[in-house]
C-alpha cells in the first residue's frame, strides 16, 4: 500500500541564520494493504514529521513515498500540489493537536470533510453525530465550539473528522494521548473495526498498551533513523489474522464500515 | 477538476521601463523599483491556476503586487505582458477586444475592491447598485430585478428593509456585504476579493469570512482571495501564494505552507501568526 524509500527531511530555519534540523534520515519501510503499522520513538525522533511527509503537509527533501492510490501508484514526495489534493481525499489524518476553527461547532467541524466532498449538510451532520456518539463525546457539546474544549474532547473531534470520510489510509498521530482509559478503549475498538474493514493504518502512540494492541508491526525511530521493527509475539507476528476476536464495546451501533 | 483561471507570466511595469527592469528588481534585488530607470515592477512572471470551486489565497506585505495581479485579471489596468485564460473564453483575456472585455467583466468575473468607493456608487441605493449589474446582464423587469436584488442582499445578510438606503450611510462591514452582493449578481465563475476585511473590526471580519465560505459552498464559484493577513487566508484558502517585491516567492497547499514554509519571508510570516 505504501513504500517509503530513503526518505529525508531537513528543515532549514532561515530566521535562525539557516540552521538545519535533520528530522528524517534515510527512512525506509513498507506497509501492506490492511496492515496497522505502529510508530514509536522518543520525543523529537521524527514520528510526526514522517506522517506529515506522507500526507504532504511537509515537503520531503529526499527519497520517495510510493502510495498505491485507487488511481494507481503515486509518489507523494514528488507529485504536484493539485494532485496531492486528490490523493488526500482517500486519506484520513488525525493530527497530534486539533486546530479548532473559531465559530465552527464540533458537529460542523466533523461534518466539514464530507461537505467538502459534496455530501449535503443534513447527511454530513447525521454521520458526524453517529461518530461523535461512538466516540463518547457528550451530545451537549456537539453544538458548542471546540476552541473551548478540553484536550481529550478536541482529540475526539479530530478523530471523528478523520474517520468520517472512510479513508483507505489512516494516519494517526498520538490519537489517544489526551484521552482517559474508557475513551481509549472506545477509540481502540473503532480502529479495530476500521482494520477489519481493510483500512491501512500508520499510527504513532506513546502508550505501549495501545501500540501493541493495535499494531501488527512497530517501526522504531531514533533521531530520524529507523532503529528496527518489532512485532506482536507469537503467530500473529505477520498480520494478526489468526488473533482471537477482540472484546467489543457492547451496543456498538450500526457499524461504520458496512 | 477543471481549471477556471489560468495565469501565465503576468507582468505589470509602471513607468517607461528599460531592458534591465526585471533583472534589477524582485526577491534577490530586494526592491520592486528599477534602480536604472525608476520604473515600478508591480508584478512580474506571476503564474498560477485556479480550479473550479477552489479558493486561492494571495498574501504578501503591502506593495508586494497583490492588487495589481487582481486588477490586471479584472482588466482594470492594462498588463505589460502575460497570458490569462478564463474557462469558456477563447484565447488570451488580456488581448480581448473592447466588446469582449466588457462581456468578460459583466458576465464572467466579479470583483470586490479593498475600498468600497471603487466598487459601489455610495449615493445610489443598495438595491440600485445591484440593479445596475443586473441590467448589464439583460434583466429588464423591475419586479424580477427587485426580487433578485433582495435575495442577493439576503444572501449577504443585509436586512431587506435597507435595500432602498444609501451605502454611504452603511457601516464598513455592510458596504463590503453590498459589494459582495453586487459582485455575485451576474453569477460569475470567478470572484476576485481584495483585502475585503481591511479596516473592519474583528467580529465583523469573522462574519464576512464565514459569509465567503458559505457563498463558495453554495455557488461553487472559484475565488482569488488577496490579503496581507495570513490568518485570513489560512481560514479560507485551499492553496496559497506568497508575494514579495512583485514576485511569487512561494506557493503551496495552505497547510503545507503553514507547516513547512521554505522561503525566509514565508517563515517570517508564519512565525508572526503562530
Ligand atoms: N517546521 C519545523 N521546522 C523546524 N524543525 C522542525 C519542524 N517540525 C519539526 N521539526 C524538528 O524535527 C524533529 C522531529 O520532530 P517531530 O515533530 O517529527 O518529532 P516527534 O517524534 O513527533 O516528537 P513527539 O513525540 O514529541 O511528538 C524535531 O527536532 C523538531 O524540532
Ligand atoms: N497606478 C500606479 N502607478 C504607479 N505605481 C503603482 C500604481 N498602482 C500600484 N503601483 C505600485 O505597484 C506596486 C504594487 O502595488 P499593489 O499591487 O497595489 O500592492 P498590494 O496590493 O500588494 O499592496 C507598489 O509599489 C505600488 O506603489
Ligand atoms: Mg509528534
Ligand atoms: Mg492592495
Ligand atoms: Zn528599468
Amino acid at each position: 500500500m505504501i513504500e517509503v524509500v530513503e526518505l529525508d527531511k531537513t528543515f532549514c530555519m532561515h530566521l535562525l541564520g539557516g540552521k538545519e534540523v535533520h528530522a528524517l534520515k534515510g527512512v525506509t519501510f513498507s506497509v501492506g494493504k490492511g496492515e496497522f503499522l505502529g510508530v514509536a520513538g522518543r520525543s523529537g525522533s521524527g514520528k510526526s514529521t514522517l506522517l506529515k511527509c506522507i500526507y504532504r503537509t511537509c515537503r520531503p527533501t529526499g527519497g520517495s513515498i510510493l502510495y498505491a492510490s485507487s488511481d494507481g501508484v503515486v509518489d507523494m514526495a514528488l507529485i504536484p500540489d493539485l494532485e496531492v489534493v486528490g490523493v488526500r481525499r482517500e486519506m484520513g489524518y488525525v493530527t497530534q493537536f486539533l486546530r479548532p476553527v473559531p465559530r465552527v461547532t464540533a458537529l460542523d467541524m466533523v461534518a466539514e470533510p464530507l461537505r467538502d466532498r459534496g455530501v449535503d449538510g443534513v447527511t454530513a451532520r447525521r454521520e458526524a453525530m453517529f461518530l461523535l456518539d461512538q466516540l463518547g463525546l457528550p451530545s451537549s457539546l456537539w453544538d458548542s465550539f471546540p476552541v473551548l474544549f478540553s484536550g481529550g474532547e478536541q482529540q475526539k473531534v479530530n478523530i471523528a473528522r478523520a474517520l468520517i470520510t472512510r479513508p483507505r489510509l489512516l494516519l494517526l498521530d498520538e490519537p489517544t494521548a489526551a484521552l482517559d482509559q474508557a475513551s481509549r478503549m472506545r477509540v481502540a475498538a473503532i480502529l479495530e473495526e476500521a482494520k477489519e474493514a481493510g483500512v491501512t493504518m500508520i499510527g504513532v502512540f506513546h502508550d505501549r498498551e495501545m501500540l501493541y494492541r493495535l499494531a501488527d508491526r512497530v517501526l522504531h525511530l531514533d533521531e530520524g533513523k529507523v532503529k528496527g521493527f518489532s512485532g506482536k509475539e507469537g503467530p500473529s507476528m505477520r498480520g494478526g489474522k489468526n488473533d482471537p476476536p477482540h472484546s467489543r464495546i457492547e451496543n456498538m451501533a450500526p457499524t461504520l464500515w458496512e | 477538476m477543471s481549471v477556471v483561471l489560468q495565469v501565465e507570466g503576468l507582468t505589470k511595469v509602471y513607468g517607461t521601463g528599460c531592458p534591465r527592469c526585471l533583472e534589477l528588481t524582485g526577491d534577490g534585488a530586494g526592491t520592486n523599483t528599477c534602480p536604472r530607470c525608476g520604473s515600478v515592477v508591480a508584478c512580474a512572471g506571476v503564474s498560477f491556476e485556479v480550479l473550479e470551486g477552489e479558493i486561492l489565497g494571495l498574501v504578501g506585505e503591502s506593495g508586494s503586487g497583490k492588487s495589481t495581479v487582481l486588477q490586471c485579471i479584472y482588466l482594470d489596468v492594462e498588463a505589460t505582458s502575460g497570458h490569462v485564460r478564463l474557462r469558456g473564453h477563447p484565447g488570451n483575456v488580456l488581448a480581448a477586444d473592447r466588446e469582449s472585455r466588457r462581456e468578460l467583466r459583466r458576465k464572467r468575473m466579479g470583483m470586490v475592491y479593498q475600498d468600497p468607493q471603487r466598487g459601489l456608487h455610495l449615493d445610489v441605493t443598495a438595491g440600485g447598485n445591484i440593479a445596475e449589474r443586473l441590467l448589464e446582464v439583460g434583466y429588464r423587469h423591475v419586479g424580477a430585478i427587485r426580487t433578485r436584488a433582495a435575495s442577493l442582499l439576503a444572501c449577504t445578510e443585509i436586512p431587506v428593509e435597507r435595500m432602498d438606503d444609501l451605502p454611504r450611510h452603511f457601516s464598513g462591514g455592510m458596504q463590503q456585504r453590498v459589494q459582495i452582493a453586487k459582485a455575485l449578481a451576474n453569477n460569475p465563475q470567478l470572484l476576485l476579493l481584495d483585502e475585503l476585511t481591511n479596516g473592519l473590526d474583528v467580529s465583523v471580519q469573522a462574519q464576512i469570512l464565514d459569509l465567503i465560505k458559505d457563498i463558495q459552498r453554495q455557488t461553487g464559484v472559484s475565488i482569488v482571495l488577496v490579503s496581507h493577513d495570513l490568518r485570513v487566508v489560512r481560514l479560507l484558502a485551499h492553496r496559497t501564494m506568497v508575494m514579495k517585491n512583485g514576485r511569487v516567492v512561494e506557493s503551496g497547499l495552505t497547510d503545507q505552507l503553514m507547516e513547512d514554509p521554505q522561503h525566509p519571508y514565508t517563515q517570517l510570516l508564519v512565525n508572526c501568526v503562530l
